[in-house]
C-alpha cells in the first residue's frame, strides 16, 4: 500500500519523511445509511481511495462542491472519525495507533462559523485556555500568561481577557478560535472554511493573520474552502475532490495556471473576478449533483462533463501523474 | 449614455424611486440609525447592486421598500414610488396586493424561506391565486411554465415534491420561479447565491440576468461579493453604516473608486491570477461604528487613513462627479482619484 501511495504521488518530492506532517494513504470512508426494518443499509462512499500528504510549513487546500467529502476527510485527519480502509499517518505514525489526546495536541481545527464554535457562557480566557486545562498543563497563573501571549500573537487586545464572545465582532471571534487552536503549539491546523462566514474586510484581516502565523511559527495548514481566490492566495498544494474521489492533485501554481481535469477547469471558470464587463461565465454543467448513494458508472464526473466519451461511462480512469500533478481522467495518461 | 430623467417628471422609465429613506429602530440603548437618508432610483431592465458589509443597512433598505420592516422599526421617506404608485400612501392591505404581484423578493436561504410542509407546487400556485383571477388549472400551468423557465427538468413531477427533497441549487431555482409567477416589474434579490457552490452560483446568476433581460425587470441585487457585483450590476451603490457612500455605473466604480471605503474594499479581496500566492492583502483597519444615538461627521472616519479634523464635525454631503456618479467624502475628486490605482486591486497592500 505504501508503494502504491507513493507512486500515486508521482514526481512530488517526498525526500525527507520527517518533513511530512500528515499523510493520507489510500483513505476511504463508507457510511451505512438508510437502514430500515426490512431494507438493507446502503453504502455511501464519502471518501474513496484518497492519497495525499502535506509537508511542514505547507498549505494544502481541499476544494470541491458541497457533498464531495472534504469535511469527512478533515474529520478523519483530526482523528475524530475512524477510516474504513487505508491509513492516515501523522509524522510517520498511523493516527489510529496514537492516543486521541496526543493527536489533539498536535492537530487542531478552526471551524467555519465563529458564532457557533465558541461557548457563549465562557470568557475568552476560559475558552482559549481550555485545551491546556484538558491536558493538565501549567498552573492557573501559567495558563493565563500563555493565553495573553497567544492573544498578542493573533492580535487580540489583552483587555478582552474577561470578555464573552457576544461582545466581539465576527473577525475577533475567529481570532479567538485561532488562538484556542494555537495554544497547544500544534504542528498542523485544519481550517474548515475559516473565512466564509466573515465580511470582505474582515476576511482580509484573518487571511493576513494566517499568512503571518505560518511564516512566524512554520505552521502547516490543511485549508478546506470553496473560495478559489482564497485558495490560490494561500495554498501550496491543491486537492480537488469530486464525489469522494481525488480527481486532481498538485502544486497550486500548476493547478491554477494549467488545470487539467475538466471539473477543475469548470471550477476555475466559475470564479467571478471583480472585472466588470466580462459578463457571467457559461457553465456547461448539468443541473444536478449526482446522488452519492448511486454514483454514475465509470468516471463519476461523466454525466456533467463536456468531453465525456463512451470510455468514460464504462471505465473508471486511473490516477496518472506528470510533473507532480496527478489527475484522474481518461483525457490524460495512456 | 441615456440622459437620466428628472426624478418627478418621467415616471414611465423609472420603476422604483426612493428619496430620503430613513429607518430608525428603537433599542434599549437608544435609537439605532439603521438607514439614514438614502435615495436611489431604478429603471426598467436595470440592475442596481447594493454592496456593503453586515450591518450596513442593505437588507433593511430592501425590507423598507417591501414594507416588511419589523414593527419596532420606524420608516420615513420623502418619496417612495413604484411605477408611479405612491407606496407611502398605501394601506397595509393595498400593499399586500402589490407584494408578490408587482414586486418580488428572492431571499438568501431558500431552505428557510420555503414552507417545509407544503409541496413546491402548492406554494407556487398560491402566489398566482392570491393576485390573479385565474383558477387552479391556470396556476398549475403557470407554475410548470416558470419551473421550466428556470431550467428545472421534469417540472411537473417537481410540483409534488417538498422543499427538503430538492438540492440547494434547485430550491433557489424554485424561489426564483415563485417570484416570477406574477411577472413582477421589480425584484429584490438579497444575497441570492451566498449559500451555494461556485458552480451553482454562476448558473443561478446567469439565469437571473437572462430572465431579467427577457422580462425587462428592474432588479436590486444585494451582495457583499464584489465578483458578483462586477459581473451583474449596471449601477452600484456602496453602503457603509446606513448611508450610501458612493454610486456610479459599475465599470466606473471598479475602474476608479473614489470613496476611501470603496478603495479599501477593492484592496481587500484576493483576485485569482493577480494576487501573488502568499502575499498579504490590503485591509481596512478598525471596526464599523455603533449606529446608536446622535451621529455626526463622516462615519467612516475612524477607519479612514485620510482623516482630518473636519471629518469629525462637518456633515459630509455627496459630491457629484458626473451624471449618476457621486461619492460622499470631504476630499475633492482629484485627490480621491490619486489615492488609488487599479493595479492595487487584489495586489499586496501598501
Amino acid at each position: 500500500m505504501n508503494i502504491e501511495a507513493q507512486s500515486m504521488e508521482g514526481g512530488e518530492d517526498v525526500a525527507n519523511p520527517a518533513q511530512r506532517v500528515l499523510e493520507c494513504q489510500d483513505v476511504s470512508r463508507t457510511f451505512k445509511v438508510g437502514k430500515k426494518l426490512f431494507s438493507k443499509a446502503l453504502d455511501l462512499k464519502a471518501v474513496q481511495n484518497v492519497s495525499l500528504g502535506v509537508n511542514r510549513g505547507e498549505v494544502l487546500a481541499v476544494v470541491g462542491e458541497s457533498g464531495c467529502g472534504k469535511t469527512t476527510l478533515t474529520k478523519m485527519m483530526l482523528g475524530l472519525m475512524p477510516v474504513t480502509s487505508g491509513e492516515i499517518l501523522f509524522e510517520g505514525d498511523p493516527i489510529s495507533a496514537i492516543d486521541i489526546r496526543a493527536i489533539a495536541k498536535k492537530v487542531q481545527p478552526v471551524f467555519q462559523d465563529p458564532y457557533s464554535s465558541l461557548n457563549p457562557r465562557k470568557t475568552l480566557e476560559a475558552i482559549i485556555s481550555l485545551p491546556m486545562k484538558v491536558h493538565g498543563i501549567g498552573t492557573a497563573e501559567e495558563r493565563r500568561n500563555r493565553v495573553l501571549e497567544i492573544m498578542r500573537l493573533v492580535e487580540l487586545p489583552p483587555r478582552f481577557l474577561h470578555s464573552y464572545p457576544n461582545q466581539l465582532s465576527g473577525g475577533q471571534r475567529q481570532r479567538v478560535a485561532i488562538a484556542r487552536a494555537l495554544i497547544m503549539n500544534p504542528s498542523i491546523l485544519i481550517c474548515d472554511e475559516p473565512t466564509s462566514a466573515l465580511d470582505v474586510s474582515v476576511q482580509a484581516h484573518i487571511l493576513n493573520l494566517l499568512i503571518d502565523l505560518r511564516n512566524e511559527l512554520n505552521l502547516t495548514y490543511v485549508l478546506v474552502s470553496h473560495d478559489l481566490a482564497v485558495v490560490e492566495l494561500l495554498a501550496d498544494k491543491v486537492a480537488v475532490m469530486y464525489l469522494g474521489r481525488l480527481i486532481e492533485y498538485g502544486p497550486g501554481t500548476e493547478i491554477f495556471n494549467h488545470p487539467r481535469h475538466p471539473y477543475t477547469k469548470l471550477l476555475l471558470e466559475s470564479v467571478l473576478t471583480p472585472e466588470p464587463g466580462k459578463g457571467l461565465p457559461e457553465i456547461a454543467l448539468g443541473k444536478d449533483f449526482p446522488n452519492p448513494l448511486n454514483p454514475p458508472s465509470g468516471c463519476a464526473f461523466h454525466p456533467r462533463c463536456t468531453e465525456a466519451t463512451d470510455r468514460c461511462k464504462a471505465e473508471r480512469p486511473a490516477l496518472t501523474s506528470q510533473n507532480g500533478q496527478s489527475v484522474e481522467c481518461h483525457l490524460y495518461g495512456d | 449614455m441615456m440622459a437620466a430623467p428628472e426624478m418627478n417628471t418621467a415616471p414611465v422609465e423609472t420603476v422604483l424611486d426612493v428619496r430620503n429613506l430613513v429607518v430608525d429602530i428603537d433599542v434599549p440603548a437608544g435609537t439605532l440609525h439603521a438607514v439614514s437618508d438614502i435615495s436611489f432610483d431604478l429603471k426598467k431592465g436595470e440592475t442596481l447592486c447594493i454592496v456593503g458589509e453586515s450591518g450596513c443597512g442593505k437588507s433593511i433598505t430592501s425590507l423598507a421598500v417591501m414594507n416588511l420592516l419589523p414593527r419596532k422599526a420606524r420608516m420615513q421617506a420623502s418619496h417612495l414610488s413604484l411605477e408611479g404608485t405612491d407606496l407611502l400612501a398605501l394601506s397595509e392591505k393595498e400593499f399586500a396586493a402589490l407584494r408578490g404581484n408587482k414586486m418580488g423578493m428572492i431571499f438568501q436561504d431558500a431552505m428557510t424561506s420555503l414552507n417545509p410542509v407544503y409541496r413546491v407546487g402548492d406554494q407556487m400556485e398560491e402566489v398566482f391565486l392570491r393576485h390573479r383571477n385565474g383558477g387552479r388549472k391556470e396556476a398549475r400551468e403557470k407554475a410548470i411554465y416558470f419551473l421550466e423557465k428556470v431550467g428545472i427538468t421534469a417540472a411537473k413531477s417537481r410540483l409534488n415534491q417538498y422543499p427538503h427533497q430538492l438540492s440547494g441549487g434547485l430550491r433557489q431555482r424554485v424561489m426564483i420561479a415563485m417570484t416570477l409567477m406574477c411577472e413582477p416589474a421589480f425584484i429584490i434579490a438579497d444575497e441570492p447565491t451566498t449559500a451555494l457552490d461556485v458552480t451553482i452560483q454562476a448558473q443561478i446568476l446567469h439565469l437571473l440576468s437572462s430572465l431579467q433581460k427577457e422580462m425587462n425587470m428592474a432588479m436590486i441585487l444585494i451582495t457583499h461579493d464584489l465578483g458578483v457585483v462586477a459581473r451583474m450590476a449596471d449601477r452600484v451603490a456602496i453602503m457603509y453604516a446606513g448611508k450610501i457612500v458612493e454610486t456610479g455605473a459599475c465599470n466606473q466604480v471598479f475602474a476608479q473608486p473614489l470613496h476611501p471605503y470603496t478603495q479599501g474594499l477593492l484592496r481587500c479581496i484576493p483576485v485569482p491570477g493577480k494576487s501573488k500566492p502568499g502575499s498579504k492583502l490590503g485591509s481596512i483597519k478598525g471596526l464599523v461604528p455603533a449606529l446608536i444615538g446622535d451621529l455626526e461627521g463622516c462615519l467612516f472616519r475612524n477607519r479612514c487613513q485620510y482623516l482630518e479634523d473636519e471629518c469629525i464635525t462637518e456633515e459630509v454631503d455627496f459630491v457629484d462627479v458626473a451624471e449618476g456618479r457621486t461619492y460622499r467624502c470631504l476630499m475633492d475628486s482629484e485627490r480621491c482619484q490619486a489615492n488609488f490605482s487599479t493595479d492595487e486591486i487584489g495586489d499586496a497592500a501598501q
